[in-house]
């Protein structure tokens, strides 16, 4: 029954939010930031779980452990960026929210740099020269 | 191959799951796109494996070409034109010595029997040298006949009808001298004990059968007797 925790939590933190925002917005900006922990920590026990699910997988079909990793790495930044920038463009910065953004996509695909390198590398030695 | 086949489709499946997997954690946004590129780069990484550890190894490539060529002469006719002749000559003198051979133990066969049934001389082998021509003829080189030394008296019943017409026959050289004994090899001295007359006899008698019934000339065909106790 996690779900209504959370989503009472949600609602609740919504309601303070709305109400300091007249008085205080930069409360009201850190109690978003705080909801949002709050949420992603509750989170963390059920991720763990999946994240064993996809190892084990990734065990028994012998592929190598370096994928794994890479993509978790990558679901990793995909969450945090978009986490931080949706609170960013809450508290009213769009700009700032899309250079988050911009980081997270640079970041994923820095990371299939060595994916595309060795895709590369295999076309170009087919290719007969 | 089948084991290595299953390994690879295994390995392909379970990363197209995991795959869909991540695409259903993926917070729904912009995102999503990169995280589905990258993603696509891994599966067609699994896909391409074979081809990327085939070209991990170090291959020695002219000696790999060369075991290529090798299979395509054995597999296919594409191979190279010089190494199929080659072949085929090979193949050629195999098959000519095989029959060479063959037609030496037939002729000797023909040869013995005819000389014991149609002129009762005691015929210790017959051996026969054929060999082939430039044009793939077969030439009749030599015919030893080496004979038991108590030659029974020839009978003379060459009977023309009983001959068997035998394929054509080349040149033949008939060398006469009598192994392993003074007293023979002295065929052109003439001089020594009358058995020597005697088998002269037969000699020349068993020359001109052989003539008349394989067309050959003398001097290809070489009787001998086989020394007996006393003249060694």
């Amino acid at each position: 029954m996690e779900i209504i925790q959370i989503v009472g939590l949600g609602i609740i933190a919504t309601i303070l939010t709305l109400v300091i925002k007249e008085q205080k917005p930069l409360f009201a900006f850190l109690l978003t930031v705080f909801t949002g922990v709050i949420i992603f920590l509750f989170l963390i026990g059920k991720i763990s779980s999946i994240i064993q699910l996809l190892e084990k997988l990734a065990d028994q079909s012998n592929i190598d452990m370096v994928f794994l990793k890479t993509i978790l790495k990558i679901i990793g930044i995909a969450y945090i960026a978009e986490f931080g920038s949706q609170i960013v463009r809450d508290a009213g910065h769009e700009s700032i929210a899309s250079k988050i953004e911009l980081a997270g996509k640079i970041l994923i695909l820095y990371m299939a740099i060595p994916i595309i390198t060795v895709i590369i590398e295999t076309v170009i030695k087919l290719l007969p020269t | 191959m089948l084991q290595w086949l299953s390994n690879w489709l295994r390995e392909i499946i379970l990363v197209i799951l995991l795959a869909t997997f991540v695409d259903l954690i993926l917070p729904s946004n912009k995102m999503q796109r990169y995280v589905k590129v990258v993603i696509s780069l891994f599966i067609l990484m699994t896909i391409l494996s074979p081809i990327v550890s085939l070209l991990k190894v170090e291959w020695n490539f002219d000696q790999l070409n060369n075991q290529f060529q090798i299979d395509e002469v054995s597999t296919n006719e594409y191979g190279s034109m010089s190494e199929i002749l080659q072949d085929g000559e090979q193949l050629k003198n195999q098959n000519e010595q095989e029959t060479a051979r063959l037609i030496q133990t037939k002729m000797e066969d023909m040869i013995y029997k005819q000389l014991e049934d149609q002129m009762s001389v005691a015929v210790e082998s017959v051996s026969v040298v054929v060999s082939f021509e430039e044009n793939n003829e077969l030439k009749l080189d030599e015919i030893f006949i080496i004979l038991k030394s108590q030659n029974k008296q020839p009978e003379q019943t060459m009977d023309a009808a009983e001959v068997q017409p035998i394929e054509q026959v080349e040149p033949v050289v008939i060398d006469i001298h009598i192994e392993a004994s003074d007293a023979v090899e002295a065929d052109a001295k003439k001089e020594q004990k009358e058995i020597t007359e005697e088998m002269k006899q037969t000699e020349t008698e068993i020359t001109t059968f052989l003539i008349g019934k394989w067309d050959i000339s003398s001097d290809q065909i070489n009787v001998k007797y086989k020394p007996t106790m006393d003249e060694i």
